[in-house]
């Protein structure tokens, strides 16, 4: 009689979770093609242009050739037989044909056992501080290094040699799987965890489908340290700050909403708007002129999860949201770009500078489109 | 045993017909604004501006205050008038003008409530013929025939074509000579006000597309599921309908010497498409739609349709050299969650410049900065 109850009970729950799962994976979704004017593909890369930062001269570093740990076996054997390497480009979107510079790695000391070292070096997520004091620009970029523990890597930019000099590596067991980084000072960001699994593929792939609010968000400053700010999130991947460093955005990508976060003196984050998105943003990339938002999402789930592990064979939709902020509140947003994945496949970030709209993708192409639109 | 299986058989039975159901009404799937360029709404039009044609001069006519028997208390309330509008692009900023009409025997303007229509384009004179629909209350559907007067800027009326009283209520048409002309009957059902409004759920096949060749009107096309615009290709062979139920346009080749059509393609338009328009350059449709159904039906049946928003969508369909729809390259050309426009029901384009109508609603003009990719 119990367990009659009990099993009807427990077989009840799997089906609402199963069909919970298919609905988000969208299956059902449809959406139309339409881009801001006409757009070109980068014919240098071709595997990733993941995450980008923009300076308020226009100067763009974009991070590629994304390797995560937890990704598929066969993700990881299409990456190696093509030869793709993890780099940082930079251009610069005032030029109205941008181009874009590969920068040269140089690692100040030599690489140790578990160091940074190039071979290595898989980029994710990107961040840029400039030191008014120093005068020079330090990046902060999320590194997968392989078979070793995500981290975070410190690089300074030397603009007249196009170089990048490795400094400093961020190494702690509360950086788990990383997605994102947001600099808040010199030696002090703020990263995101996207799932709290991130060594062995099958627990990843439970903990994704289990839909477990196990993501975080760090804090490292060198007075603190490592400190989880904020926790129970639903896969949390981009994280930006406002131009005046008071507010912080985090995109919640299963989650399918954005999380408007006020900083307090001692970093510390109050929630101030939860705004809903009926797409999965992947990062948000600020606007260095106007302070607004662009988002790179993936709107039809099951397409970038097959795209991510099959990139040859699958195509994913590509979106780009155009958010307006308002006292910090996201007050209204338009879309820029859907693309079926024709053009670019799995966009994960964007920016529009000087009416050009530069859209990055995880593990695809790098589209630059002319906004001809009204912004 | 056999009991359980019946029983798990038809919940599921049930599950997925909810499941379709909530399709038809549009109910998923979220979408973002996104203009091709800057857009306003046109001054003084408030009742709608449900079809829009436009001439090869720029100029363009629009039907304004639809109006059915099931929203009668909306019609009196906001007085309602029936009117057909010019528009010309040459010189938007003069905003869409009301057109005089110089009625003759018979034709009661208080009685004309416009819902199609279409227009043959005289290139030589401008004494374009325009027939549109109406839906006189208590009176069977008639296709009202006016010579416009480009001296006068008036309608002159020249006569009402009866369609023969049964038929039911009508939707939209397209001319192909004077007085011949396909048209489509989108509802049985209307005896009673808003029993109509069920043939836009239940896929009953009532609805069809029918040929007056001058004095009589033959079936073409039966068994259709809401036929809702109607459109002809320019070399007159193929003939495009919008099924507002099923969410597709049917393309057909028609076979005058057998009075039938060819089904040749049925595009998914994922919204439900009203009517159907050819671009200037004539290589491509534009449809204008309404992706969330059920917000429509609120907006549509609300006393004040103003206060309730319905989202709008232009689609634009390319077509290839035998006039047959490119559904690959098929874009969308505008989205507003209602707020400008509620309830778009079709669009055209000339010169840079795009005018979408709305059944109830407002009138949009866009200047196009956005090319079409292909």
């Amino acid at each position: 009689m119990y367990l009659k109850t009990a099993l009807f009970s427990v077989t009840l729950f799997a089906l609402q979770h199963i069909v919970r799962l298919i609905y988000s994976l969208g299956y059902h979704l449809h959406f139309y093609q339409h881009y801001p004017g006409p757009c070109r593909q980068f014919p240098e890369i071709e595997f990733g242009s993941g995450n980008f930062y923009t300076l308020p001269d226009g100067t763009t570093f974009i991070t590629s050739g994304l390797d995560m740990n937890v990704f598929s076996r066969r993700f990881q054997l299409h990456y190696t037989s093509q030869g793709v390497e993890g780099a940082i480009y930079v251009t610069n979107l005032n030029s109205s044909e941008a181009v874009l510079r590969k920068l040269d790695i140089i690692v100040e000391i030599a690489a140790e056992e578990g160091g940074f070292s190039l071979e290595t070096f898989h980029p994710h997520g990107i961040s840029v501080w400039f030191d008014t004091t120093e005068g020079h620009h330090s990046l902060f970029v999320v590194n997968h290094p392989t078979r070793a523990d995500d981290r975070i890597e410190k690089f300074l930019f030397d603009p007249a040699t196009f170089t990048l000099h490795h400094v400093k590596s961020f190494t702690n067991p509360k950086l788990r799987s990383l997605h994102d980084v947001q600099a808040i000072g010199e030696d002090s960001f703020y990263a995101t965890n996207i799932l709290h699994e991130h060594r062995s593929r099958f627990f990843m792939l439970l903990e994704l489908f289990s839909l477990m609010p196990w993501s975080s968000v760090i804090l490292y400053t060198e007075e603190t340290g490592y400190s989880e700010v904020v926790s129970g999130l639903m896969s949390a991947t981009g994280i930006a700050m406002s131009k005046c460093g008071a507010f912080i955005y985090v995109m919640l990508s299963l989650g399918s909403q954005i999380l408007v976060y006020s900083r307090g003196e001692d970093n510390s984050l109050t929630l101030q708007q939860v705004f809903p998105l009926y797409t999965h943003p992947d990062s948000a990339v600020l606007d260095p002129v106007t302070g607004d938002l662009f988002i790179g999402a993936h709107p039809i789930a099951h397409q970038y999860i097959n795209h991510v592990d099959n990139p040859a064979k699958h195509k994913a939709a590509s979106q780009v949201l155009h958010l307006r902020l308002t006292e910090g509140n996201i007050t209204s947003i338009t879309e820029l770009l859907y693309d079926d994945g024709i053009l670019i496949s799995g966009s994960s970030a964007a920016v529009v500078y000087n009416n050009t709209l530069l859209v990055g993708s995880s593990v695809d192409k790098l589209v630059a489109c002319k906004v001809n639109v009204p912004i | 045993m056999l009991s359980q299986a019946l029983l798990v058989a038809s919940v599921a039975i049930a599950c997925y017909a909810v499941y379709q159901f909530s399709n038809t009404l549009g109910l998923n799937g979220n979408y973002y604004n996104h203009r091709p360029g800057i857009c306003r709404r046109v001054a003084g039009v408030e009742h709608g501006s449900e079809d829009i044609q436009v001439m090869s001069d720029g100029k363009a006519f629009i039907t304004s205050g639809y109006g059915t028997s099931s929203i009668l208390k909306y019609l009196k309330k906001h007085n309602v008038k029936g009117r057909i509008l010019l528009f010309d692009f040459k010189d938007p900023s003069a905003g869409a003008v009301e057109l005089e009409m110089q009625t003759g025997q018979g034709f009661d303007e208080n009685k004309f409530l416009p819902h199609g229509l279409s227009v043959l384009e005289d290139k030589e004179r401008g004494e374009h013929l325009v027939y549109v629909i109406s839906h006189p209350h208590g009176l069977p559907d008639l296709v009202e025939k006016f010579r416009f007067s480009p001296l006068s800027k008036q309608l002159i009326h020249l006569r009402s074509i009866p369609l023969g009283g049964n038929l039911g209520i009508t939707n939209d048409l397209a001319l192909v000579a004077e007085d011949q002309f396909y048209i489509t009957i989108m509802a049985v059902f209307h005896f009673l006000p808003l029993l109509a409004i069920v043939e836009t759920f239940l896929p009953l096949r009532t609805g069809s597309v029918f040929f007056y060749n001058g004095t009589e009107m033959q079936k073409i096309i039966p068994s259709l599921n809401n036929p809702n615009g109607v459109f002809l290709s320019p070399d007159h062979s193929l003939l495009y309908v919008n099924s507002f139920l099923d969410k597709t346009l049917q393309v057909y080749r028609l076979q005058p010497l057998t009075n039938s059509a060819e089904l040749l393609q049925t595009v998914q338009l994922f919204g439900r498409g009203d009517n159907v328009q050819l671009t200037q350059a004539g290589d491509a449709l534009l449809i204008g739609s309404h992706p969330k159904f059920l917000l429509f039906l609120e907006h549509y049946l609300a006393l004040t349709p103003a206060d309730v928003n319905s989202p709008s969508s232009v689609v634009r369909l390319p077509l290839d050299e035998e006039y047959l729809v490119r559904e690959e390259d098929m874009t969308e050309m505008f989205y507003d969650h209602g707020d400008l426009i509620s309830g778009s029901s079709c669009a055209a384009i000339f010169d840079g410049q795009m005018l979408i109508g709305s059944v109830m609603d407002s009138l949009v003009h866009c200047e196009l900065f956005v090319q079409a990719k292909r």
